[in-house]
């Protein structure tokens, strides 16, 4: 596992306002790395330090064992693929995209052909003398992209770039994306706000909540072994509660709740007996039984909304202070069910979540 | 029926504005025209259509030597702007941060003055006992008044060149303003050093802006008569004068028609030309 770019303790005020506080992390050469979070979280001004658009207040920035912090923009191997594109619009699409070389003193014919080249790879070889007005979004996009790769960067910076497109292109373009970046085989930083993008196009993700990591980690790590409860609940749904450590055994701890007693398998180790924890389980993980046995709950069916083939069921105790929420059952099964009907649950035992309280 | 009530509508629109460009523009531009091919006997004007005037233009060697030399007086006030204006025009679009509304509102606020108050404010500053001469002379720094900007050509340029300067600031400063910061981070980002980003990328961009204000400059700077007369002196007398002076002095309405409807011409020619450069450029 070679590394390649690393920032390590970066954080950046504007004044008394903190940006980000205390960001590390490392990208793996040919990597796509997403950086998850919400609007205002500070996922823009990471790449813009990357790229070198801005400094950070402290902190180090380290490309191949060399510290870039003062390297100015334009001797960084990086390029930017801009939110809004950024194309300049007094030059036609060749232009555009053969103007990093033509900055280089690339020969004119080597232009020509690597331009042509490129445009073959984002598929816009017949737009070279168009002007960027007279494309649409998705082709911007891919003219912006198309102008990035002919640099040859070790690293190309995503800054939303999808974010103007509506959602038919966006699709497309996730997919494109993907496989481009396997084609040229070079190193993509990635900002979104979508979840669902960032799993489905990132080798690794970092989720930035409150100006710092939350968690950085494959798409599966994260979706299985969140180590918090919002990024529980940031990735899909989850069921959230409190409950208490009875025992412990063999990695397998009982709890108790206010739904009764379960069993799950512990992952962190540092659990001990008599704690107030926070369990979670995702939807999927929870079985209906018809019958009870020793792990299975009786709850109470509190609402169905019914979605087609699917439906979504709420459950709740006895006491009716908890709710469990199921997702996707087959609505074959749940118009047996009515409100109030006795459905009897159980929870895989491996894939609950423990997270200290 | 509804339709043709719409109709009338919005023809009535179109035929009063068209009227007014017809009466206020195109019949005082024509009767203007057609006056350049009369002639004057004595005080009287002989309307038999002749091109006498034009000859007049043709042969009489001081009228086209003073029109090439207005041509390039109107060239130097037009570079001199060039160069003092665009990169007052530039620092203000691109480095002033919040006060470069302020900063421009003062420099459009001798747009409002009166031209004539403006020539007179040059003179007071150029002239023998001048603000400039002064100072110098406070200074020991001469002995006797500088003349070299006095009553020619020289204090013309001076001072066409500050009360032109305006004009070719906003323009310029509309058009680099309006380029968005990206644009000049991604010349940035593919590798372009800052005077790269300017060549390649800004000025292309704020080009058309430039141009604007180019031609505002030179037109008025072609056409003046007002400047000449208060701060040229004898030597600093330019087409316009002539102009000026054929239909007051020499009350020769006919001649200075001819004359001025050649302006107008060249004065077309050059937008037409520019309008066609650029366009190329692009």
């Amino acid at each position: 596992m070679e590394k390649f770019l690393e920032l390590t303790n970066i954080s950046k005020s504007y004044g008394s306002d903190k940006v980000l506080d205390n960001i590390n992390f490392k990208i793996k050469n040919n990597e796509f790395f997403t950086i998850l979070g919400s609007s205002g979280s500070g996922k823009s001004t990471i790449i813009r330090m990357i790229g070198g658009f801005i400094q950070p207040s402290s902190g180090k920035i380290i490309f191949e064992n060399k510290i870039i912090n003062d390297q100015p923009i334009f001797e960084r191997p990086f390029n930017t693929v801009f939110q809004d594109y950024a194309l300049f619009p007094n030059m036609n699409v060749f232009n555009n995209v053969g103007f990093g070389l033509k900055i280089k003193n690339v020969n004119k014919n080597v232009i020509k052909e690597k331009v042509f080249e490129v445009l073959s790879i984002v598929g816009l070889e017949s737009f070279a003398n168009r002007m960027p007005q007279e494309l649409s979004g998705g082709q911007q996009q891919r003219v912006a992209l198309a102008r990035a790769i002919i640099c040859e960067p070790k690293i190309i910076l995503l800054d939303e770039p999808l974010g103007a497109l509506d959602a038919e292109l966006r699709k497309q373009m996730q997919l494109f994306l993907k496989e481009i970046q396997k084609k040229i085989n070079i190193a993509f930083i990635f900002i979104t706000h979508d979840q669902e993008e960032a799993i489905f196009l990132s080798d690794r993700i970092a989720v930035l909540n409150q100006h710092r990591f939350e968690q950085i980690g494959t798409p599966k790590e994260l979706y299985y072994n969140p180590n918090s409860p919002y990024l529980a609940k940031f990735f899909g749904e989850c069921n959230l509660f409190e409950c208490k450590i009875n025992n412990i055994e063999n990695n397998i701890a009982k709890l108790s709740s206010g739904l009764g007693d379960f069993k799950t398998k512990i992952k962190n180790n540092n659990i001990k007996v008599g704690d107030n924890i926070i369990y979670g389980i995702r939807p999927e993980e929870i079985t209906l039984s018809s019958d009870k046995d020793d792990d299975s709950f009786k709850l109470y069916v509190k609402k169905i909304d019914f979605k087609g083939p699917n439906s979504i069921l709420h459950l709740v105790n006895k006491n009716k202070d908890l709710t469990i929420k199921l997702q996707n059952i087959s609505s074959n099964i749940s118009k047996s069910f009515s409100e109030n009907s006795v459905v009897n649950i159980n929870f895989n035992i491996d894939s609950g979540n423990i997270f200290p309280k | 029926m509804n339709f043709l009530i719409n109709y009338f509508k919005s023809s009535i629109w179109t035929f009063l504005s068209f009227t007014v460009v017809i009466l206020l523009i195109l019949i005082p531009l024509a009767s203007f025209l057609s006056y350049s091919f009369f002639t004057v006997d004595g005080l009287e004007i002989n309307h038999q259509l002749s091109l006498a005037n034009y000859k007049e233009f043709l042969v009489g060697k001081i009228y086209i030597n003073t029109l090439i030399r207005t041509i390039f007086l109107a060239l130097i006030v037009m570079f001199s702007c060039i160069f003092l204006g665009y990169p007052v025009a530039y620092f203000l679009a691109r480095y002033a941060g919040r006060f470069k509304y302020v900063i421009l509102l003062m420099l459009i606020i001798p747009l409002f003055m009166s031209y004539i108050i403006k020539i007179y404010m040059m003179r007071s500053i150029l002239g023998y006992a001048g603000l400039i001469n002064k100072v110098l002379k406070m200074f020991d720094l001469i002995e006797k008044p500088l003349e070299f900007f006095l009553w020619n050509q020289n204090s013309v340029i001076i001072t066409l060149v500050i009360i032109l300067l305006p004009l070719i600031i906003i323009p310029t400063f509309t058009s680099l303003e309006k380029i968005p910061s990206n644009i000049i981070e991604a010349s940035f980002d593919l590798g372009c050093k800052p005077f790269q980003a300017f060549r390649y990328v800004i000025f292309p961009i704020g080009f058309p802006g430039l141009v604007v204000g180019s031609i505002f400059v030179f037109i008025l700077a072609l056409g003046d008569f007002i400047t000449p007369q208060l701060v040229g002196g004898t030597s600093g007398f330019t087409f316009g004068k002539i102009i000026y002076s054929n239909f007051g002095l020499a009350f020769n309405w006919p001649f200075g028609a001819a004359l001025a409807s050649i302006l107008l011409f060249i004065s077309v020619i050059i937008i037409l030309l520019t309008n066609y450069l650029t366009n190329k450029l692009k």
